[in-house]
C-alpha cells in the first residue's frame, strides 16, 4: 500500500466543507459507570445497550470486554492493565464486536490477542477487520481432508499423519516435547514454501502462545527466525504475566488471524500451544464472575470453549477458495494422564492424538511418540502414495514388536523368527528418532523407512543406526538425485522405483564404514 | 426482601413525579440495613432516569423554543443545563445512559480520528 500523505490545506478544506455541512445528526453513545472492580472484573451500572461481547472503553482509555449481560449491571472484563480506575468511573460502549486487524504484513511479526505488536516494530493499522469469535464453517462449505500436512518428523508423517484441515492434539506431560513437534511442523513448512512445484501450495502458520513464560515466546521465536520461518509465521502471546481475559481471547485471535489467510485461499497451520493453560484462565474468569463451578472448579460450558474454537479448523471447498486451516492443539498432561477432564475433552473434539509418554522420552526415545496410543482419524487419505507403501508395512511390525517387547529379557530362549521380529522392532524404532529443529523432506523420509523395512539394515548394530541414516541420505543426495525427484512426487512405489532404492542402497552399504 | 419489592417500594415513594419525603420516612422505616441500601440505589437510578442533562457552549442560547422541544422528545422529565464551552457549537444530552453527542467538538474528534485511520 502506497503511503498517503494529505497536506494542511486539504485538511483545512475538508474541515471548512464539514462546519458549512454541519448536520443535526447525533452521535450516541451507550455509557455506564463502574459500581465494582476487582480481579480484573468490572461490574458496571448503565449500558442498557450493550452486546455481548462488546468492546468498551473506560475513561482512562483502557479496554474492556462484555462478558456478562444481567438484569441492571454488566460483567466486564479488562483487557489492559489500569492502576487508576476507581468505584464511579465512567464506560462507554464502542459498537465494536471485539475483533482484530488481520494484514498479509503480520506475516514475521508477533501480537498480542488484540493486535498490540509485542516486537517493538509499527502497529498495523489497516487491515481487514476479522472477529474473534465467528461461527465455524458450515458441513456444505467444507471439502474432505485429503491434502498431506508435511510435519517433516518421520514417526508422525509415517504413523499418525496429518491432512490440511484437520485437528491433531499433541498431548503430554511437561517437558516431552509438544512445542518441539509443533516448531519443528512450522520450520517444515518454511523449508517446503521455498521449494514449491507447481501444483503445490504454500503453508502459513500462526503459532499462538498462551500463558507461556516470555522467555519461551523469545525463544521460539529465535528458533524461527534462525531456521527462516518467521517469514511464514505469525505469533499471538498471551504471556504468563498478562491478564487471564487476553489468554482467554489468545486462541481466538490466532485462529481470526488464520481465517483472514484461509478465506484468501491459502492454507494455514494454526499451533495452540496451550490449551490447559487457556482452560486455567477461562475457569479463573468463570470464577470471579461467580459463574456456577462444576467438575474441577471448571465451568458448564468448557468443552464449548475449546469446541467452538477447534471447529473453525476447517478445509473449504473449491467454491469458497479451498483454503484450510490445520489446528495442532497443545495439552499438558500431568503423570501420562490422558483420562483427566480436559485431555477427554479435546481428544473427543480432535480427529486424533500424538500422544508423548514420559517414560518414552526417558529411554531416548525422542519424539516420544506412543505409536499404540497415538492416532490419526484422517489417516491414509493424508498420506502420499509413497509414505504409505512403506508406513503400511511398519505399522503392522511396530505393532507386533510391541507385543513380543515383554519377552526381550528371555533373549537367549527365544527362537528365530522371534528375535528377527524383536531385532526388526529394535531399528525401526531407532530410525523413527530424529534430532529436534530437523525435519526431512519426504524421500529421504520414505527412503529411511524403506531401507529398514525391507531389512537392509538387519545387519546393523542398532547404535550405528542414526550414523548409517544420515550418511545414507548423504549418499543419496549426491549420488541419486533422480530418484529423490521420483519419491519427492510421492507417487506409488513402482517396481522400478525399488529397483533402484534396492541398487543404491546396497551400492552406499559397500562402501559405509562407522 | 427481593428486588422486584424494593423496586415497587421506590415507585410507592413517588406523588405524580416527584419524590415526596414524608413517603420515603414512612416506607423505609422499617427497612433493615441491607435494605435501606438497595432502596437508595433503586432510588438514585430512578432519579437519574428522571433526568435530562443539556450541556451547551453558552447557557443563555436555552430558550423557550429549546425547552419544547426538548419536552417534547423528553416528556416527564426534569431538563438541566449546563454550560460547557468546550463544546463549541451544537449540544450534548445526557438521557439516563445514553448520551446524544450534537457539538462541534464531537464532529471534529471524529474527524481527526478518522484521518489518523487513512492516513500515514
Amino acid at each position: 500500500m502506497t503511503k498517503s500523505t494529505i497536506t494542511s490545506d486539504a485538511i483545512i478544506k475538508k474541515l471548512e466543507g464539514r462546519l458549512t455541512d454541519f448536520g443535526t445528526d447525533a452521535k450516541t453513545t451507550n455509557v455506564g459507570r463502574i459500581e465494582k472492580l476487582g480481579d480484573e472484573v468490572v461490574v458496571a451500572s448503565g449500558l442498557s445497550k450493550a452486546v455481548m461481547g462488546e468492546e468498551v472503553e473506560f475513561q482512562d482509555g483502557t479496554l474492556g470486554l462484555i462478558l456478562e449481560l444481567n438484569e441492571d449491571t454488566v460483567s466486564i472484563v479488562l483487557l489492559g492493565k489500569s492502576t487508576i480506575l476507581k468505584e464511579g468511573d465512567s464506560i462507554k460502549t464502542t459498537g465494536r464486536i471485539l475483533s482484530v486487524i488481520a494484514d498479509d504484513k503480520l506475516l514475521g511479526r508477533v501480537v498480542n490477542p488484540l493486535g498490540i505488536p509485542l516486537d517493538g516494530k509499527d502497529e498495523i493499522k489497516k487491515g481487514k477487520q476479522m472477529r474473534l469469535e465467528r461461527v465455524a464453517a458450515g458441513v456444505v462449505d467444507r471439502q474432505k481432508v485429503d491434502t498431506p500436512l508435511k510435519t517433516g518428523i518421520k514417526a508422525v508423517d509415517a504413523l499418525i499423519p496429518i491432512g490440511r484441515g484437520q485437528r491433531e492434539l499433541i498431548i503430554g506431560d511437561r517437558g516431552l516435547g509438544k512445542t518441539a513437534v509443533a516448531v519443528d511442523t512450522i520450520i517444515n513448512q518454511a523449508k517446503l514454501n521455498k521449494t514449491l512445484s507447481k501444483n503445490q501450495k504454500r503453508v502459513l502458520c500462526v503459532y499462538v502462545a498462551i500463558g507461556q513464560k516470555q522467555s519461551t515466546v523469545a525463544r521460539v521465536m529465535q528458533t524461527l527466525q534462525e531456521a527462516g520461518a518467521l517469514e511464514y509465521t505469525v505469533i499471538v502471546a498471551a504471556n504468563a504475566s498478562d491478564s487471564a481475559a487476553l489468554q482467554y481471547l489468545a486462541p481466538y485471535a490466532g485462529v481470526a488471524i488464520a481465517e483472514y489467510f484461509m478465506e484468501k485461499g491459502e492454507d494455514v497451520l494454526i499451533i495452540y500451544d496451550d490449551l490447559t493453560k487457556h482452560a486455567f484462565a477461562y475457569r479463573q474468569i468463570s470464577l470471579v464472575l461467580k459463574r456456577p463451578a462444576g467438575r474441577e472448579a471448571y465451568p458448564g460450558d468448557i468443552f464449548y470453549l475449546h469446541s467452538i474454537l477447534l471447529e473453525r479448523a476447517v478445509r473449504m471447498n473449491d467454491r469458497l477458495g479451498g483454503g484450510s486451516i490445520t489446528a495442532l492443539p497443545v495439552i499438558e498432561t500431568q503423570a501420562d494422564d490422558i483420562s483427566a477432564y480436559i485431555p477427554t475433552n479435546v481428544i473427543s473434539i480432535t480427529d486424533g492424538q500424538i500422544f508423548l509418554k514420559s517414560d518414552l522420552f526417558n529411554s531416548g526415545i525422542r519424539p516420544a511418540l506412543d505409536v499404540g496410543n497415538s492416532v490419526s482419524r484422517v489417516g491414509g487419505d493424508a498420506q502420499t502414495k509413497a509414505m504409505k507403501s512403506v508406513a503400511g508395512k511398519i505399522k503392522l511390525e511396530l505393532a507386533q514388536y510391541r507385543e513380543l517387547a515383554v519377552f526381550a529379557q528371555f533373549g537367549s530362549e527365544l527362537d528365530e523368527s522371534t528375535t528377527r521380529q524383536l531385532e526388526r522392532g529394535k531399528r525401526l524404532t531407532e530410525i523413527l528418532k530424529q534430532p529436534q529443529y530437523n525435519p526431512l523432506p519426504e524421500e529421504l523420509e520414505v527412503a529411511s523407512i524403506w531401507v529398514v523395512a525391507n531389512g537392509y539394515t538387519d545387519d546393523i548394530p542398532v547404535n550405528d543406526l542414526r550414523d548409517f541414516e544420515d550418511k545414507y541420505h548423504d549418499y543419496l543426495k549426491a549420488h541419486a538425485k533422480k530418484l529423490l525427484e521420483t519419491l519427492a512426487t510421492g507417487a506409488k512405489l513402482t517396481d522400478e522405483t525399488n529397483a533402484e532404492l534396492q541398487k543404491q542402497t546396497e551400492a552406499f552399504k559397500k562402501g559405509f564404514k562407522k | 426482601m427481593t428486588r422486584k419489592q424494593l423496586q415497587i417500594l421506590v415507585e410507592q415513594s413517588y406523588t405524580g413525579h416527584s419524590l415526596d419525603g414524608a413517603k420515603v420516612e414512612q416506607l423505609t422505616s422499617k427497612l433493615s440495613h441491607k435494605d435501606l441500601r438497595g432502596y437508595i440505589r433503586l432510588l438514585k437510578k430512578r432519579e437519574q432516569e428522571q433526568q435530562v442533562h443539556v450541556a451547551l457552549p453558552v447557557a443563555s442560547v436555552y430558550n423557550q423554543n429549546v425547552n419544547k422541544v426538548l419536552l417534547e422528545v423528553f416528556p416527564d422529565k426534569e431538563i438541566l443545563i449546563e454550560e460547557d464551552a468546550l463544546l463549541l457549537l451544537g449540544a450534548k444530552i445526557t438521557a439516563n445512559d445514553m448520551v446524544y453527542e450534537m457539538s462541534l467538538r464531537s464532529r471534529l474528534e471524529d474527524f481527526i480520528e478518522k484521518v489518523e485511520q487513512l492516513y500515514d
